[in-house]
């Protein structure tokens, strides 16, 4: 039985921020088409893009991962898609006549000096933006004269609530853009993974010797923290691969195979040779125990040090204990079902040499000369096999457990 | 085993050679013991995982079952 340690795999998703889902509003058409035009005709879409941009420039100095992903995504935002983010949120505040008349007004010369002003200040951050208007006099008038109606009221000294929900909105946006984005890359990362776990499965089902994984730790051009984590999972898979084909070739050796074979069982030689495979199976497993172990420790240990932010980190480490304590589980309880193995084949061997002598073997079977001695021997036949179920539930969970922490790659 | 003067191999090897109920409460004994070891090691996770396999096996009158159930408790 292999165990592997599928142990990176697990909560990987928790580096994926959860995305909230933002207000759904049912907008008619026309009401819609007049959000649209105000916020062509007010450069909207502009101004919210200058907002981000003036948002990473802050973001180089206070927090540069924060910083490259906030690029990724300013690069990624398609023509339009802005305006389409954010009239929901203005359709909430500007009714379909205040849109037309927010449009109106910034369509005309005037009004579009005054936009072009508007948008300025956002690059620049300056908060005297009014006053740099260069207004004709009857441009002036009717800027006044629209600041006092309800729609300029309105687009001029806008509430909080609409700042928030912008905000909300963007943050919504933002955050669901980065959870698909890390998805993707995810999924890259972890793509030969996913294949060589589909390739082990569909051998095991089929019931032939999986072929030596040929994963290595890939290195990559851009080296995400999903290469990382995917790079530490294909050394660790290699690895206990390798030592399970280890373990498997020192009992092969050993000839752990002809354990039960009748003629070991009648004679002080097949005994003392069956005892001394006994200890030496003790040994291996207990290398090859040890060896596992080890190897999950330096998974531990590498995965420790990936580079991330802190708060990410946390969380991310927090969540993986989960399965990496199941893991440990695993393998405590693995341990245990092989120890309790070797062990009743030691009483085994032990009974039959007190039997020597009254046990013959025909046609390749033991025969027991007292009805009691086969009995005795059937008992601990039956414990081996009630090991062996264990030994076989415990590798049907420990492929549920990859499975489903692979199924988060898919 | 916590002073090192018996690897944890072995100490599990020994717990083994019992049968029925008494390697329960043996293996109990064991894990207790290689709980504390990791737990000194500074591995509170793997310190954990013993803990919990511990009182598993269920051996309710043996004293380590209550000792692990006290650690787990402590290092939740």
């Amino acid at each position: 039985m292999k165990i592997s340690h599928c142990c990176v795999a697990m909560l990987l998703t928790l580096l994926l921020a959860s995305a909230t889902a933002g207000t759904k509003l049912d907008i008619a058409p026309s009401h819609q088409a007049a959000i649209a035009r105000m916020l062509t005709a007010s450069k909207g879409d502009q101004q919210v893009l200058a907002g981000l941009m003036n948002e990473l420039e802050q973001l180089r100095v206070s927090h540069a991962p924060g910083q490259a992903n906030l690029r990724e995504f300013i690069d990624a935002i398609q023509p339009g898609q802005i305006t389409e983010h954010i009239i929901p949120v203005y359709a909430k505040y500007f009714t379909r006549e205040d849109a037309e008349s927010l449009a109106n007004y910034f369509e005309t010369p005037g009004g579009f000096k005054v936009i072009n002003a508007m948008y300025n200040n956002v690059k620049t951050g300056s908060n005297m933006w009014l006053d740099s208007v260069l207004l004709t006099t009857p441009e002036r008038s009717a800027l006044i004269a629209f600041l006092k109606t309800s729609a300029g009221k309105k687009f001029f000294q806008p509430s909080l609530p609409l700042q928030e929900d912008i905000k909300l909105a963007f943050k919504t946006w933002v955050q669901g853009w980065m959870e698909d984005a890390n998805k993707k890359k995810m999924k890259q990362a972890f793509a030969p993974i996913i294949k060589d776990f589909d390739r082990q499965i569909a051998d095991e089902a089929a019931g032939i010797v999986s072929s030596p994984s040929t994963l290595s730790p890939a290195p990559s051009a851009k080296n995400t923290v999903y290469d990382q984590i995917a790079s530490i999972f294909a050394d660790n898979t290699r690895r206990t691969q390798e030592n399970g084909q280890r373990f498997e070739a020192d009992l092969a050796q050993i000839g752990a195979g002809q354990l039960m074979m009748p003629d070991n069982f009648i004679s002080q030689s097949g005994i003392d040779e069956g005892k001394l495979k006994l200890q030496k199976m003790a040994d291996v497993l207990d290398r090859f125990l040890k060896a596992g172990d080890d190897i999950f420790q330096e998974t531990r240990r590498q995965t420790n040090e990936i580079a991330m932010p802190p708060k990410d980190k946390e969380a991310f480490l927090k969540g993986i204990e989960k399965s990496w304590a199941r893991i440990y589980d695993e393998n405590i309880r693995y341990g245990e079902i092989q120890r309790n193995m070797l062990e009743i084949y030691r009483r085994m061997y032990e009974f039959m040499e007190s039997r020597l002598g009254k046990v013959a073997v025909r046609d390749h079977r033991l025969v027991f000369s007292e009805n009691a001695d086969l009995e005795i021997f059937r008992s601990l036949s039956a414990q081996l096999a009630a090991e062996s179920e264990r030994e076989k539930a415990l590798a049907k969970e420990n492929e549920e457990r990859r499975r489903k922490a692979m199924q988060s790659f898919r | 085993m916590l002073s090192n003067r018996l690897t944890t191999e072995a100490m599990l090897r020994m717990a083994h050679r019992e049968s029925g109920d008494s390697l329960e409460v043996a293996l109990a004994e064991a894990y207790f013991y290689m709980g504390e070891h990791n737990l000194l090691s500074g591995d509170s996770l793997k310190a954990r995982a013993y803990f919990q396999r511990s009182v598993d096996k269920g051996a309710l009158y043996s004293l380590y079952h209550g000792a692990a159930l006290q650690e787990l408790a402590r290092l939740k």
